[in-house]
């Protein structure tokens, strides 16, 4: 009996975060089907690679020696300028020549492309997914790698429709190489990702009452849905009988994270509400929030929207958005129309209002059931599986 | 003594520092204080532009005129980096720019009109031991914030201040740490005689309206401006999805003047216009260098900006009798106050500025009142025939004696 083709599952690294907890998961989901004898590459380390190895093979390539008779060879070999003869050399210590056509290798994300420099043209069928915050691509991939990317893989897999839409018309990718898949989402854990602290305390630490209702958002990367969010917030401040709200936003460093600091600045001056920026902690956000609000004017539900939502907790979106098709009868009115800010605030008073009343109890069972059927691991597992399939053939 | 300069004239007292010559608030400004001093002070004066644009002839028709960033490369410069010697060719072009200033150096007060104009500084030294240089500020916190390393670090040198509102000057205290007693306020101002010599011709008017598909009769709410994310394009477009959701402003026009059309924001602007179903509704017009048409058409005018310290645009749209609604985070806050010139509403609060519109769009007797009250109190107190003596007054108190 022939040993089963091998899936090659490779990501940058094995952070504590939300998304290092679905990689574990998608790896042991992946590896149960037993459609393939997975193994795992990372490029750097991190406190989950103890659990990745527990559920498959795994290599660091930080953890490769840098003194051994192997990695002074390769290094000699960039230092002479041969870098394809170097990448040879690496492919060989990491025993990736041995890969053959019949074998499959899984990007998990867009920083793991520099794995391409060392397959061998002909060996196994490469399938990639892109991650909501890789795109544009070239804020991702520098322009060499990006080239070997269009080349070389033989599928892509969007999570956005964004990302599909870059792909096929700026990097010339044919329709039929990019699919888009739904995003892998787990629900917030209790545990504060990275630190150890619980949710609880971290709303302490900020401040935050306990018998406030925490109505949150974040924007990563730009003024959308930055701009409607504060809108909608200075709205829900005139609305009559609203329990005791905090504001809590995140944002990395962009120019939407100044004007929501500006705009807080101006809530809270005018006693309006009270509001937290919690800087870059955005995976901590969502599992901080008793309300979501999504109001983005593109079509796709950010991961931490979808954390939230699988979580439990109810997100108020525009219509149009893919989360506005999860949001089941129960939680049907937590859908709003396009823009509408006034109607936006009316149901963040009457969630808050439920909320503080008992919560609408109901209507996050169906959304986290419909969340974590739609974008579970499972989902994204019969994606890949059925990529790699067509792609590298058995 | 004055040292002549390179054409025979003196050093001048004062060197005038704009970052541009654009059509926009700031140059145009300092372009009417300068008129008003050609005619009516002895004071000799210069301008220095750090770039040009579309009113630097307007400047050189006032004062001599230079403008930095066409002090191009020389022959040496361009050697240098043809062979790659940049830091050479970069010092070498310094050189040259310090070596066309150098009639300006004697100057003892330099008065730079926005905070970037500061960068000029480094080129007009070294001056007189008590050169005094005034800072005119009409930024807020946006502004500040992107205000590049070269500008910022010559804020301490600045001796005087003059802010473009109040609420300029309580943030500039509060954020920037200026001391209180070395910033006065001196309004914004405009040209009310030129805005009155020339009015629109009705057939232009009409021909705006056309131009936007707006019936004859149908209210017009209108706004002016770039669509940069500060001055809140986004929200001219919430405040007019909630005005078409009601039955008695469904008939309502919205026209955003300035708005580029090759820029990423018009487009995205666009692009929820359409989704929103208001395409019929909300027009974005390109900018024109005589826009006066426009504002003739508006019924009510709104400022939907972020933070704006006291933009012209509204003593425009005020003179012709257009009552402005505001948020009370805005400079223009202290001039509509609560009915007297216009409306204030608190920020981010659209449903309010709705409401306020819906009032002033309902009640045409209200709005000529507001309107007319505006008018007056723009020609009586911001044209610049009255603004211009008394910042002029201030310059010559601070100018050092000789």
């Amino acid at each position: 009996m022939t040993d089963p083709a091998r899936l090659l599952v490779v990501h940058h690294g094995a952070e504590r975060t939300a998304e290092g907890v679905a990689f574990v998961d998608l790896v042991a989901a992946l590896a149960e089907t037993g459609e393939r004898r997975v193994e795992v590459l990372l490029f750097a380390g991190g406190p989950l690679v103890e659990d990745l190895a527990r559920v498959a093979p795994t290599t660091v390539v930080a953890d490769l020696p840098r003194w051994s008779p192997d990695a002074l060879a390769e290094r000699a070999l960039f230092a002479l300028r041969r870098p394809a003869a170097g990448y040879r050399r690496r492919a060989r210590r990491l025993g990736l020549d041995r890969w053959a056509p019949g074998d499959a290798v899984y990007l998990h994300g867009l920083l793991g492309v520099q794995v391409l420099r060392y397959l061998p043209t002909d060996g196994p069928a490469v399938v990639c997914r892109v991650a909501e915050g890789e795109v544009p691509l070239l804020h991702s991939v520098n322009p060499a790698d990006l080239a070997l990317l269009v080349a070389r893989v033989d599928r892509f897999l969007p999570v956005t429709a964004a990302g599909r839409r870059e792909l096929v018309e700026e990097h010339g990718v044919a329709e039929a190489r990019a699919r888009r898949i739904r995003d892998l989402v787990v629900p917030v854990d209790d545990r504060f990702p990275g630190s150890g602290r619980s949710l609880a305390d971290r709303r302490a630490e900020l401040g935050i009452a306990p018998d406030a209702v925490v109505v949150g958002s974040f924007g990563a990367t730009s003024l959308d849905p930055t701009d409607v969010t504060a809108v909608v917030w200075a709205l829900l401040a005139g609305r009559a009988d609203v329990p005791p709200v905090e504001l809590l936003w995140a944002a990395a460093r962009t120019p939407a994270g100044f004007w929501m600091e500006h705009d807080l600045h101006h809530l809270r001056r005018g006693g309006a509400a009270h509001g937290v920026a919690l800087g870059e902690e955005l995976d901590a956000a969502m599992g901080l929030c008793d309300v979501a609000v999504l109001l983005t004017r593109a079509g796709h539900c950010p991961h931490g929207f979808l954390q939230a939502a699988a979580s439990g907790v109810p997100v108020v979106c525009f219509e149009g958005n893919e989360l506005a098709d999860v949001l089941v009868a129960d939680a049907r009115d937590d859908v709003v129309p396009f823009l509408d800010v006034g109607a936006a605030a009316d149901r963040l008073a009457g969630l808050a209002r439920s909320l503080r009343a008992g919560g609408p109890d109901r209507a996050a069972r169906a959304l986290i059931e419909g969340v974590r059927q739609r974008y579970g691991p499972a989902a994204a597992v019969a994606a890949i599986t059925e990529a790699v399939a067509e792609v590298a053939p058995r | 003594m004055s040292a002549p300069s390179d054409d025979g004239r003196g050093t001048p007292d004062v060197v005038f520092v704009s970052h541009e010559a654009t059509r926009t608030g700031a140059p145009l400004m300092l372009l009417y204080v300068l008129r008003w001093l050609r005619d009516h002070s002895e004071l000799r004066f210069e301008v220095l532009l750090l770039e040009g644009g579309a009113i630097e002839a307007d400047f050189a028709a006032v004062a001599p005129t230079t403008v930095v960033a066409d002090i191009g490369p020389g022959r040496l410069d361009g050697v240098a980096r043809r062979f790659g010697a940049h830091r050479l060719a970069d010092r070498l072009h310094e050189r040259r720019r310090r070596a066309a200033l150098a009639p300006l150096r004697g100057a003892s007060l330099v008065y730079c009109n926005v905070l970037e104009s500061l960068a000029a500084l480094p080129l007009l030294d070294p001056g007189p031991p008590d050169r005094v240089v005034v800072t005119h500020i009409h930024e807020m916190r946006a502004a500040f914030r992107a205000l590049a390393p070269a500008a910022r670090a010559q804020l301490r040198r600045s001796d005087r201040f003059v802010a473009a509102s109040d609420l300029v000057r309580e943030l500039a205290i509060d954020h920037f740490g200026i001391d209180p007693e070395r910033i006065v306020r001196h309004y914004e101002c405009i040209d009310v005689e030129a805005l009155h010599a020339t009015p629109p011709p009705a057939e232009a008017v009409e021909a705006a309206r056309r131009s936007c598909g707006i019936p004859v009769g149908a209210p017009v709410v209108g706004a002016v401006g770039v669509t940069g994310w500060r001055k809140g394009p986004d929200l001219f477009v919430l405040l007019a999805d909630h005005l078409h959701r009601r039955e008695a402003t469904r008939d309502v026009h919205f026209v955003w003047l300035g708005a580029d059309p090759e820029a990423p924001e018009t487009r995205s602007l666009r692009r929820d216009v359409e989704r929103a179903g208001l395409a019929d509704v909300v027009h974005f017009v390109a900018p024109e260098p005589a826009p006066g048409r426009w504002f003739a058409l508006f019924d009510v005018f709104t400022l939907t900006s972020r933070e704006d310290p006291f933009p012209l645009v509204c003593l425009e749209s005020s003179l012709l009798g257009t009552p402005i609604v505001c948020f009370a985070n805005t400079g223009m806050a202290e001039f509509a106050g609560e009915g007297e010139c216009g409306f204030m509403v608190d920020y981010l609060d659209v449903e309010a500025m709705a409401a306020r519109v819906t009032d002033l769009l309902e009640d045409p007797d209200r709005r000529a009142e507001v309107g007319r009250r505006a008018s007056e109190r723009v020609q009586r107190e911001f044209d610049y025939r009255v603004a211009a003596p008394l910042l002029a007054a201030d310059i010559e108190r601070w100018r050092p004696r000789r």
